[in-house]
């Protein structure tokens, strides 16, 4: 019954870049490896934190949250390194639906029961369902109404390819096609071809990773895929069209979104020339 | 059904772009996260549970396997049993869904596609339309190879005014019913993508999409559904101001109902809209009087009181007004028609300013207004943004007159002389 492609299923599952950060205290005696996710444990709240701020956005950490407590030290993690999902792991049962409501509310990228899936071997269909979404949020919120569904589904999926610093064959893999295919669709669908499309969410990501004062430049340009800082800069002062007078933190996600919008309000509106968009 | 079409024995047809929403490539919200808002809390992460279990389960053994490997289902299926106090049209439902997955080895799709129907069904009941939607597109990717429960899906999105969503389940509906060899579903989907584009106010596409869910009915003689598009024909033809081409297609979709079908009584409401269009409201009201009391369903019977309350503003009949504008509100007070808030309050709007009734009509225009921008209908938020606009201009101009001090303008004075000319015995030669 399943509507999707076993190409596309097997492209999900290699993802070895991607880290599970958790607590040890969580999950005792965790395997060092879960489904294509390295785990590290952290042996303290100070750790984890540590470890995430500098952690890839292909990463994914796993909170477990107690019956009635505020969750307060994993809010301060999503405060601190948006890029970074958290999900919440807690017991349904316990908790209660309002406990489930108020941890949705603050903005967690999944959640997992803990009286269905007490082992972290269970919740990899759950951490997968949670990649990239921080990217997507924001660019979902953003995008204009002009943008239809399917556009939409494009830029989720270069959204992840992106974020697991992949390129067109992975993009193209999400969906089981050729990149070909990808390109027409793009092009259908008014939104630049692939390679610009990936290059341009590319940008924004180290734009919204840069915005975590925590990360240094050299970080976000290595956890982006960028060979340097000159490389991130360049890209940077390339997409958005200014050039960053002092440091590159000048550059703002929302100017940079604001460029990227226009340019697909552009593309719909066919005032703007796509150049090499025939070529894939 | 005609035979299919196709050669390939894959149950779907390659479209994996068009299908990859909502398992394949998730957005960014957490999947369900609404039911929490809307379900009683005794039974919320139940059906919470229920929902992403089963769009796991529709995800494939290679993307979810491992989930339900590891799961503690039985526990969970005892869990929903035994809960107590919950209305038996919910949990009756989200039982049959938990015992289904719970082994998911003699899983039937179509059982528990009809236990999403019935979840979706109370949830429209009780105001969770959040849920509604969920549920119905968790049926309709448990039973992909069913057209007509994506069109569902696209007909909820579509009446939450999310157009964008509505397309998307529609075009997949059609791709489906193309593959199915499921022609009378090919034309309704692609009739009900001619709609949305109609009330987007693309009228060219949505005519375009119109005519060919026509040429599929008529090819395939689905004499009903060919009715149905006519009368849609005919409506883009109201909208975008081809008189004599809507008449036309009324006469045809007459035709084609035939006299005893239940849809006359629609058809004759729009023939009243295509006369209001026209300027002809005296026999607009006229038709729409006859129309008063056929309709039972709110929705229907404010469309009607609404536009008797234009056509008879317009005509000057301030006593007919009054009794559609009463009937009007109660309706909209109601909350059962919360969709038509803002086109009702506009038409009343109208109405009012046609009979100088400028309370009336500044209060349904602001109702227009923030309904509109609420809805997201852009024409009706013009619309009475411009009516608005235009009282207070007039507003301003009659105070402003009534202000200005009375001195004569120089074209007041030529009139003058000129009457003096005229009344002078010698007629115009006096001019010269």
């Amino acid at each position: 019954m399943d509507v999707t492609l076993p190409s596309k299923q097997a492209s999900r599952q290699a993802h070895p870049q991607r880290t599970l950060l958790v607590l040890a205290s969580d999950f005792p005696g965790a395997p060092e490896a879960v489904d294509g996710y390295a785990v590290q444990a952290a042996e303290g709240w100070a750790e984890l934190a540590e470890r995430v701020r500098t952690a890839a956005p292909s990463s994914v950490a796993v909170v477990r949250v107690e019956a009635g407590g505020d969750a307060e030290e994993m809010r301060g993690l999503m405060r601190r390194t948006p890029s970074v999902p958290v999900i919440a792991a807690v017991s349904f049962r316990q908790a209660g639906a309002a406990q489930v409501g108020a941890l949705l509310a603050a903005g967690i990228a999944e959640i997992v029961n803990l009286d269905m899936l007490p082992v972290l071997a269970g919740m990899v269909p759950t951490l997968r369902r949670a990649h990239a979404r921080p990217l997507k949020r924001r660019l979902e919120a953003g995008l204009p109404v002009l943008v239809p569904e399917e556009a939409r589904t494009l830029l989720r999926a270069a959204a992840e390819t992106v974020v697991d610093r992949g390129g067109r064959p992975r993009f193209a893999g999400i969906f089981g096609v050729y990149v070909r295919t990808v390109a027409i669709k793009s092009r259908e669908l008014n939104l630049p071809p692939p390679r610009r499309l990936l290059a341009w969410v590319r940008v924004l990501l180290a734009l919204s990773l840069l915005e975590e004062a925590e990360r240094t430049v050299i970080n976000v340009a290595h956890v982006c895929g960028y060979r340097d800082n000159s490389s991130l800069k360049r890209a940077i002062e390339n997409f958005t069209g200014t050039p960053a007078l002092t440091s590159i933190r000048d550059q703002s996600f929302a100017a940079a979104f604001d460029r990227f919008a226009g340019e697909l309000r552009d593309l719909r509106l066919g005032t703007h020339s796509r150049g090499a968009a025939a070529r894939p | 059904m005609s035979p299919v079409r196709h050669r390939s024995r894959a149950e779907l047809p390659s479209s994996p772009i068009e299908f990859a929403y909502p398992i394949a490539v998730p957005d960014g919200t957490v999947f369900g996260t609404v039911i929490v808002q809307e379900v009683p809390h005794t039974f919320a992460l139940q059906v919470f549970q229920a929902l992403r279990m089963t769009m796991a389960w529709a995800a494939g053994p290679e993307a979810s396997g491992i989930e339900f490997d590891t799961m503690n289902l039985t526990e969970w299926e005892l869990e929903v049993l035994q809960t107590k106090g919950v209305d038996e049209a919910l949990w009756a439902p989200v039982a049959v869904i938990a015992g289904e997955l719970t082994r998911p080895a003699m899983l039937e799709p179509e059982r528990l596609s009809h236990a999403c129907l019935a979840v979706m069904d109370w949830a429209l009941g009780a105001d969770a339309h959040g849920t509604a939607l969920l549920f119905a597109e968790a049926a309709a990717v448990v039973w992909p190879s069913n057209a007509r429960l994506a069109w569902i899906c696209g007909k909820a999105h579509r009446e939450r005014h999310d157009f964008a969503r509505a397309e998307t389940w529609l075009r997949r509906a059609k791709r489906v019913a193309v593959w199915t060899g499921d022609w009378e579903m090919q034309s309704l989907a692609i009739n009900s993508l001619g709609n949305i584009r109609m009330w987007m106010g693309d009228l060219e596409a949505a005519r375009e999409l119109l005519l060919q869910a026509g040429r599929i009915a008529k090819a395939r003689r689905l004499r009903e559904r060919h009715a149905k598009v006519l009368h849609d024909l005919f409506l883009v033809c109201i909208y975008s101001g081809e008189w004599k081409e809507a008449e036309r297609y009324a006469e045809q979709a007459f035709a084609a109902y035939g006299p005893d079908h239940p849809n006359i009584t629609a058809l004759t409401f729009d023939l009243a809209l295509l006369a209001t269009h026209q300027g002809q409201f005296a026999r607009a009201l006229e038709v729409l009087n006859q129309l008063r009391d056929q309709f039972t369903d709110d929705d229907r019977r404010l469309r009607v009181y609404a536009m008797i309350g234009r056509a008879a503003g317009a005509a000057g009949d301030a006593e007919t007004f009054q009794s559609a504008w009463t009937e009007s509100w109660a309706l909209i007070d109601g909350n059962t028609v919360d969709h038509l808030r803002a086109d009702a309050a506009l038409e009343l709007g109208l109405g009012a300013i046609g009979l100088g009734f400028r309370d009336h009509a500044i209060h349904a225009l602001v109702i227009a207004k923030e309904a509109a921008e609420e809805l997201g209908e852009r024409d009706t938020l013009q619309n009475a943004e411009s009516a608005l606009g235009k009282l207070e201009y007039h507003e301003a101009a009659a105070v402003a007159a009534r202000n200005r001090p009375a001195v004569r303008t120089r074209a007041a004075e030529l009139a003058a002389k000129y009457i003096l000319v005229v009344q002078a015995p010698t007629g115009g030669n006096a001019a010269n």
